[in-house]
C-alpha cells in the first residue's frame, strides 16, 4: 500500500463536499439538505485539519475547525426550532381546512 | 503580556460593547418586567442612538486592534467599515420604529423584546463583518448575521408563509455559507493562514497557482452573492421577502446587503487588490479574471431581477425582484474597479437605505388599512390615502433612478464610473435595465392613481405616526436628489484610506 | 506505516460510503443513521491527523448534539416534510453530472498542485497551543462565539416555543 499523504485526505474532503452539494441541488427535503450541509462543513473541517497537519501550520487550522463545529451546532439548533414550527403551522393549516370543509 | 493587551483592545471596541450591553439589558427587561413595551423601545432606541454617536465619533480614525504574535491585527476600526456600521444601525433604528405599526399578527407584539434582541445581534454581526481582517472572524460575524436572520424571518410564527420563508432562508443560507467556508479552507491550505494581510502578501509574491485559487474565490463569492441576493444565488429572495414580517423584510433588504457588500469590498480592497491606486484602476495582486466575474454577476442580477419583476402581482415580491436588480447595479459600481465606482457604490447605498426602507414602510401602512399586498387591491388608494400613495410614488421614482430624486444621483455616479472605466457594454445594460424597471414601477403607480377599484374600499385612514415616519424618509429622498454633496463628501471620507 | 494506511483506508471507506448512503437513500431514517457513521469516520480521520481534541469534540458535538437534533427533526416531522423526497430524473441527472464534474475538478486541482508533500511523522499540535490561540490571540473571536450562541439560543427558544393565543 502506498504512503498516506495530504492528497488522500483532500480527495475524501472533495468527495464529501460534492455529495453535500448534490443533496442541495437534487433533494427537496429540507432535513436532507441540512444533512448535506453538515457533510460540506465536515469536508471543510477535514481540509483545515489536514492542511494544518501536513503543512505544519500550527494550531490555527484546529482553531478554525473548532469554530466551525460550534457554528454548525448553533445552526442546527435554529434549524430544529424552525422545522418544529413549520410542523406546527402546517398541522394547524390542515386543521383549518378541515373546519372549512365542515361548514 | 499579550493577554492584557488584548483585553485592553477589547475595550476599544466601544460601539460593539455598547451594542452587546444593550442586547443583554433588553434580555433582562424582557425577563423581569414582563416585556414592558415602552421601556423596551426606549432602551433599544437610546442604545442605537448612543452607538450611532460613537460611530460618528470614530468615523475618521483608524485603529489597529488585537495585534497577534505574528504581528498583524485581527481587526481594524477604519472609516469604510464605520460607514457600513452606520448604515446597518440606521436601518435597525427604522426597523424598530416600523415594528410598532406592523399589525400582521397579534402575537408578534408580545414578543417584541426577543425581536429587538435578535435584530441587534444581526447588527453586531454586520459590525464584525465591517472591521475584521481575519477570515475566520469574518465568517463568524457572517454567521451571527445569518443565524439571527433565520429566526427573524420566521418571526410571524402563526403564518405558514413566514415559517416557510424562514425554512427556505435557513436551508439555502446554511448551504451557501458552507460553500463559503470550503472556499476559505482552500485559501487556508494555499497560504497557511486566515489573516487577510498575510494572504495578500503571499498572493502578491505570485507563488500561487491560478486554478485552485480561482476555485476558492468562486466559493467565497457564492456566500457573498447569497447575502446580497445576486445572481445566481438570488432564488431565495422573493419567497423570503414575501413571507417574512414586512418590517424585517425592509431590514433584510438593506442591512443584510450592506453586510455582504462590505465583505466583498473588504476582500477586493484589502485581499485581492493592491492598496493604493495606480492610474485610477485597481491592480489585482494575482492574475485572475475579476472584471469578467463581477460583470457577469452584475448583468445577470439586474436582467433577471428586472425581467421577472414585470410579471409580479404582489408588491413585496415586486420589491424583492427590484432588490435583486439593485444588487446588480451596486455590483456594476464595484466592477468598474476605480475610485469613482467605489464612491458611487457608497453613495448609492446611502440612498438605497432611504428609498427601500421607505417603500416597505408604505407597504406596511397600506397593508394595515386594506389587509392586502396584491397590486390589484391597490386600485384607488391614491384618493383614499393620498400621503401614502404619493410617498410610495416618490420612493419608486427614486428606485427607478429618475430626477429629481436621490436614486438618480446614485445611478448617475455609477454610470459615470462605468464610462470612466470603459465598460460601455455594462453601462448600456444598466441603462436598458433602468428603462425596463420603469415599466413595473409605473404600473404600481397606475394602480395607485388611475385604476378604478372594483369594490368600494372600506374604512381607511392615515395615522399620524405612520405619516411622520413616511415623511422622514420621503423628504430626504427628494432633498438629496438636489443637495447631494454632503453624502458625496461622507462617502469620500469613508474611502479616505483607499482613494488616491 | 502499513497499519496507518490500513486504518486510513478503513475510515476513508466508512466516511465516503456512508456519506453516499446519506445522500442517495430513499428513506430519511437510513440517511440520518448513516450520517452517524460518517461523523464517526471523520472523527477517525482527525485522529489519524493527530488532532485528538478535534476528534473528541467532533464526537461530542456532532454525534451527541447535532445528530440528535437532526433525528428529532426527522421523527417529529414525519410525513409533513418527507413528501419532497422523490426527485425528478432530469434534476438528478443534471445534479450528478454537475457535482461529479466538480468533484473531479477539485481532486484534479488538489493533486496537481504540489502542496506539502510531507510523509514523515509530524509532531501533533499540543492542546495547550490551541487553547492559547483561542484565549489570547483570538480572544475577540471567543467572545463573539459567546454572543452567537446566545443569539442561537434566543432564536431557537423564540421560534420553537408554543404560543398562547
Amino acid at each position: 500500500m502506498t504512503e498516506i499523504t495530504l492528497y488522500h485526505f483532500l480527495v475524501i474532503s472533495s468527495l464529501l463536499f460534492s455529495l453535500g452539494l448534490y443533496a442541495m441541488i437534487t433533494r427537496r427535503n429540507s432535513i436532507l439538505i441540512l444533512m448535506g450541509v453538515e457533510l460540506m462543513l465536515n469536508a471543510a473541517n477535514i481540509n483545515f485539519v489536514a492542511f494544518s497537519h501536513f503543512g505544519n501550520f500550527g494550531a490555527s487550522g484546529h482553531l478554525s475547525a473548532l469554530v466551525i463545529i460550534v457554528l454548525a451546532a448553533a445552526e442546527a439548533a435554529i434549524a430544529l426550532a424552525i422545522v418544529l414550527n413549520i410542523y406546527r403551522t402546517f398541522n394547524t393549516v390542515n386543521a383549518d381546512e378541515a373546519d372549512k370543509l365542515k361548514e | 503580556m499579550e493577554l492584557t493587551q488584548n483585553l485592553h483592545d477589547l475595550l476599544s471596541l466601544r460601539a460593539e460593547l455598547v451594542l452587546t450591553a444593550v442586547i443583554l439589558l433588553l434580555l433582562g427587561i424582557e425577563l423581569f418586567s414582563k416585556g414592558n413595551k415602552t421601556l423596551l423601545r426606549v432602551v433599544s432606541l437610546t442604545g442605537i442612538g448612543v452607538v450611532l454617536i460613537l460611530l460618528f465619533g470614530e468615523s475618521s480614525t483608524a485603529q489597529k486592534l488585537f495585534i497577534g504574535s505574528n504581528g498583524v491585527p485581527l481587526m481594524i476600526i477604519e472609516p469604510l467599515g464605520t460607514f457600513a456600521k452606520i448604515i446597518a444601525s440606521i436601518s435597525a433604528l427604522f426597523t424598530i420604529l416600523f415594528m410598532g405599526i406592523n399589525r400582521e399578527d397579534s402575537t408578534m407584539v408580545r414578543r417584541e423584546g426577543e425581536f429587538m434582541v435578535l435584530l441587534l445581534c444581526t447588527v453586531l454581526g454586520v459590525f464584525f463583518l465591517s472591521s475584521s481582517y481575519d477570515l475566520i472572524l469574518l465568517y463568524t460575524g457572517f454567521e451571527l448575521l445569518s443565524i439571527s436572520s433565520y429566526a427573524l424571518a420566521g418571526y410571524n410564527k402563526r403564518s405558514s408563509q413566514s415559517s416557510e420563508a424562514s425554512l427556505k432562508y435557513l436551508v439555502y443560507g446554511a448551504a451557501s455559507s458552507a460553500i463559503m467556508i470550503y472556499g476559505i479552507s482552500i485559501l487556508y491550505g494555499l497560504t497557511g493562514t486566515t489573516n487577510i494581510f498575510i494572504i495578500q502578501a503571499i498572493l502578491g509574491s505570485g507563488a500561487l497557482s491560478g486554478a485552485l485559487l480561482l476555485m476558492a474565490i468562486v466559493f467565497l463569492l457564492a456566500g457573498i452573492a447569497f447575502k446580497i441576493s445576486a445572481f445566481p444565488f438570488h432564488f431565495w429572495t422573493p419567497d423570503v421577502y414575501e413571507g417574512a414580517p414586512t418590517h424585517f423584510t425592509a431590514y433584510l433588504s438593506v442591512a443584510s446587503k450592506i453586510g455582504g457588500f462590505i465583505l466583498l469590498l473588504r476582500l477586493i480592497l484589502d485581499l485581492f487588490f493592491r492598496k493604493g491606486f495606480n492610474s485610477e484602476i485597481l491592480q489585482p495582486v494575482s492574475d485572475l479574471p475579476w472584471n469578467d466575474i463581477l460583470i457577469f454577476i452584475s448583468i445577470g442580477s439586474m436582467t433577471i431581477g428586472n425581467l421577472v419583476a414585470l410579471w409580479q402581482k404582489n408588491i413585496k415580491r415586486l420589491l424583492a425582484y427590484s432588490s435583486i436588480a439593485h444588487a446588480g447595479y451596486l455590483l456594476a459600481g464595484i466592477a468598474a474597479l476605480n475610485s469613482t465606482g467605489l464612491v458611487a457604490v457608497l453613495v448609492y447605498f446611502a440612498f438605497y437605505l432611504l428609498m427601500n426602507m421607505g417603500a416597505f414602510l408604505v407597504v406596511i401602512l397600506i397593508k394595515n388599512e386594506i389587509h392586502s399586498e396584491m397590486l390589484e387591491d391597490y386600485n384607488g388608494i391614491g384618493s383614499k390615502l393620498p400621503l401614502y400613495a404619493i410617498a410610495l410614488s416618490i420612493f419608486l421614482v427614486s428606485l427607478t433612478g429618475l430626477p429629481p430624486t436621490a436614486g438618480f444621483i446614485g445611478k448617475f455616479y455609477i454610470l459615470m464610473a462605468l464610462v470612466n472605466a470603459d465598460l460601455v457594454l455594462l453601462a448600456f445594460f444598466l441603462f436598458l435595465n433602468s428603462v425596463i424597471s420603469l415599466y413595473y414601477y409605473v404600473r404600481v403607480m397606475k394602480h395607485l392613481f388611475i385604476s378604478k377599484p372594483e369594490k368600494e374600499l372600506g374604512e381607511a385612514k392615515q395615522n399620524v405616526y405612520g405619516g411622520v415616519l413616511t415623511l422622514v424618509l420621503a423628504v430626504p429622498t427628494i432633498i438629496f436628489g438636489i443637495f447631494f454633496t454632503p453624502i458625496l463628501r461622507l462617502a469620500e471620507a469613508a474611502l479616505k484610506f483607499y482613494l488616491p | 506505516m502499513t497499519y496507518y494506511s490500513l486504518v486510513f483506508w478503513l475510515f476513508a471507506l466508512i466516511t465516503v460510503g456512508s456519506a453516499f448512503i446519506v445522500v442517495m437513500s430513499k428513506n430519511l431514517i437510513y440517511s440520518v443513521f448513516s450520517l452517524l457513521l460518517t461523523f464517526f469516520g471523520v472523527a477517525g480521520l482527525y485522529v489519524l491527523l493527530s488532532a485528538d481534541f478535534i476528534a473528541i469534540v467532533q464526537l461530542i458535538v456532532y454525534v451527541g448534539g447535532i445528530l440528535i437534533v437532526l433525528i428529532f427533526g426527522v421523527m417529529l416531522t414525519g410525513s409533513v416534510l418527507t413528501e419532497g423526497l422523490k426527485t425528478n430524473v432530469t434534476n438528478m441527472l443534471l445534479g450528478s453530472v454537475a457535482t461529479g464534474a466538480l468533484a473531479g475538478l477539485l481532486i484534479l486541482l488538489f493533486t496537481n498542485n504540489n502542496l506539502y508533500p510531507n510523509t514523515q511523522v509530524l509532531t501533533p499540535v499540543p492542546l495547550k497551543d490551541i487553547s492559547r490561540l483561542f484565549i489570547v490571540d483570538y480572544l475577540v473571536l471567543f467572545e463573539l462565539l459567546g454572543v452567537l450562541l446566545l443569539a442561537a439560543l434566543i432564536g431557537a427558544a423564540s421560534i420553537g416555543r408554543k404560543e398562547k393565543v
